[in-house]
């Protein structure tokens, strides 16, 4: 009797339920975590939007506007500006107006900074061989069409660096709405 | 009872006069009439001798008094006449005055009455005009003829005046103008053996006579005066061994540089732009224009080189073909640059106040819109229709300080403009037209330019 009354001492029993506490918290902290559920996937909702990007008149003398429906997943001024771009690359809906590049020519990329824009061209567009006008017409056309809604100029890049001409055109300084003004 | 012949009140003044007519008699004054080149005016008798007074005297002669000496300039001699107070003594021969370089006795000036008179007759012996008692006259200024001598490396021309006058030479495109203010002369083309100025014209111009003569290339010229008695020479030297005083930029006009930029524009089978361009050359290089390309067949400038000739230019034309996908358009276009140019110092000089030579620096742009009238004009005369258009950011134009143009002869991707560039009178018309209009610009240009030289800054000394 007292061997039992000895086992059951209040230390043995402590000690008991200490060790079996330490034994719980072990194997609770070993369980591995319970893997998150992955999110469902949700196709970003793209909006219409209206843009004006000008093309070239027939005649390579004046720039035409066209008010083109693109979209866009997000309504922020570089996705717009983008999208812009690539319907100008995409060339005219309007019967009369002229595509400012041959059909399948890369649309330029286009970053903002501020007010200004940085308009980076293929390098596919030193081979255009277009004539003085024809260059003009290139450039004045993306930079209408940038300078629509906002910002102050645009400077041209081409293949990521900065080049002094495109054919006769200076590009060491950025284009403004008064390069491009219709005559 | 008294007797008086005025009230008393009036001794004084009486006694004023009186003492006044004494000094008068004793000072041997004697007031006379004078005809002073034309123009009667008083003078007065002094010991015998005719004075006239520094008013009267200032409508022909600069005189300046300073301290004791009178300074008398006039029809390009200067006399220096010493004040002596004692009437008397100045009207003697025991006086030295100079007359230009020679120092000689004669007659000086004095004070009568707080007032400076000048003796008529050294005045005349200075000036070379004649004089005899109460007519002092000057010789109407009139060109007594024109002699040359032919020199190792300078000419001279002599012009013989009767007497000396104002002058101002200038410099007008390869002219030299010697404009003679108030001369008379016969107007005549005169010739010489001498191997720089083989020719020089005389002409009347309203109330002057003017000297021209072509000033050959890389030579010099000089204008100056010599002042003798009885008269006056301009002497005119001019030649490769005089040193050249005119302003650097002056060269703008004299020696004016043409650049003509033709585009390399491939697929045509012959080289459309370089053919006009070289076409024009040959004709403005014959006629002694200073022309360069910046393209020939085998080899082309760098951008920086190009840039650098269009900085330099006087006329820059740049030559183009129209090519654009898709369009149909034909025909010539003459396109002027608009809107801010790239170069800083165009912009900052066009836009403020144009300095001395500064339109030699930097023309306004109505250089470029007459240049383009006058090729469109010369096109139309050739059997060429042109447009006329403007063109922004034209690097090359951008650069070039004066007159710029581009001309676009046709566009590649139009059938009629492709055949009419295939043929020769086309071409030559196009060539042709190019160097008139240029040559007919820079002509005008140098004609309309007049730039003083700096020897005519001389003249402003004459008082005539």
């Amino acid at each position: 009797m007292n061997a039992i009354k000895r086992l059951f001492s209040l230390f043995n029993v402590v000690t008991l339920l200490l060790l079996i506490a330490a034994y719980t918290a072990y194997q609770t902290v070993q369980k591995p975590p319970a893997k998150p559920d992955a999110p469902k996937l949700q196709l970003a909702q793209q909006r219409d939007v209206k843009v004006k990007v000008y093309y070239s008149d027939a005649q390579v003398q004046s720039m035409k506007a066209e008010t083109r429906t693109v979209q866009v997943t997000q309504e922020n001024p570089g996705a717009l500006a983008q999208a812009a771009l690539n319907a100008w690359a995409g060339g005219p809906s309007a019967a009369g107006n002229l595509a400012v590049v041959p059909k399948g020519t890369a649309a330029p990329r286009v970053y903002i900074r501020g007010a200004h824009y940085f308009v980076d061209l293929p390098s596919a567009y030193l081979n255009l061989k277009y004539g003085s006008g024809g260059h003009l017409m290139l450039l004045c056309t993306l930079t209408r069409t940038l300078l629509e809604t906002r910002g102050a100029d645009v400077t041209f890049l081409v293949n990521g660096q900065d080049v002094e001409t495109l054919g006769q055109l200076d590009l060491r300084e950025a284009f403004t709405r008064q390069d491009c003004a219709d005559q | 009872m008294s007797f008086s012949v005025a009230p008393k009140h009036w001794r004084p003044l009486l006694l004023s006069a009186a003492l006044l007519c004494a000094g008068i008699a004793g000072a041997q004054v004697a007031l006379t009439r004078l005809n002073l080149a034309g123009a009667q005016v008083q003078s007065i008798g002094l010991y015998g001798a005719e004075y006239a007074s520094r008013d009267v005297l200032s409508r022909l002669l600069t005189i300046n008094q300073d301290g004791s000496l009178v300074r008398v300039e006039g029809y390009g001699h200067t006399l220096l006449l010493p004040i002596d107070e004692d009437n008397q003594r100045a009207t003697t021969a025991f006086n030295t005055v100079q007359l230009d370089t020679l120092r000689v006795t004669g007659r000086t000036a004095t004070f009568v009455n707080g007032t400076l008179y000048l003796p008529l007759d050294t005045l005349a012996r200075g000036l070379g005009a004649s004089y005899e008692l109460g007519n002092f006259r000057v010789a109407a200024p009139n060109l007594q003829g024109v002699s040359s001598r032919a020199g190792k490396d300078s000419d001279r021309l002599v012009l013989d005046l009767t007497r000396d006058v104002a002058f101002k030479d200038e410099l007008r495109g390869t002219t030299v103008q010697v404009t003679l203010s108030g001369l008379k002369g016969e107007a005549r083309r005169y010739t010489t053996r001498g191997a720089f100025v083989p020719a020089a014209e005389v002409k009347a111009q309203g109330n002057d006579l003017v000297l021209s003569f072509p000033l050959p290339p890389g030579s010099g010229y000089r204008v100056y005066r010599v002042v003798r008695p009885g008269g006056a020479r301009v002497v005119i030297d001019a030649g490769p061994g005089i040193p050249r005083n005119t302003v650097a930029l002056l060269d703008r006009i004299s020696r004016p540089l043409i650049v003509i930029d033709p585009a390399r524009v491939d697929g045509l089978g012959r080289d459309v732009t370089l053919d006009v361009a070289r076409r024009a050359a040959e004709l403005l290089a014959k006629a002694g224009w200073q022309v360069k390309l910046t393209r020939e067949t085998g080899s082309a400038l760098g951008l920086n080189e190009k840039l650098t000739l269009a900085r330099q230019s006087d006329v820059f034309l740049a030559l183009d073909l129209g090519r654009f996908p898709g369009t149909g358009r034909g025909g010539v276009t003459v396109y002027e640059q608009t809107g801010r140019a790239s170069a800083q110092i165009v912009n900052t000089l066009r836009a403020g106040t144009t300095p001395p030579y500064g339109s030699l620096v930097v023309g306004g742009s109505g250089g470029s819109r007459r240049l383009s009238e006058l090729l469109r004009g010369e096109l139309r005369g050739g059997g060429v229709t042109a447009k006329q258009d403007s063109v922004s950011r034209l690097l090359t134009l951008g650069e070039a300080p004066q007159a710029a143009l581009l001309l676009e002869l046709g566009w590649t991707g139009n059938a009629a403009d492709r055949a009419n560039l295939g043929t020769e009178a086309r071409l030559q018309a196009m060539g042709v037209a190019l160097a008139r209009s240029v040559a007919t610009y820079l002509t005008a240009r140098a004609n309309n330019a007049s730039q003083l030289g700096a020897a005519g800054q001389a003249a402003q000394g004459a008082t005539q």
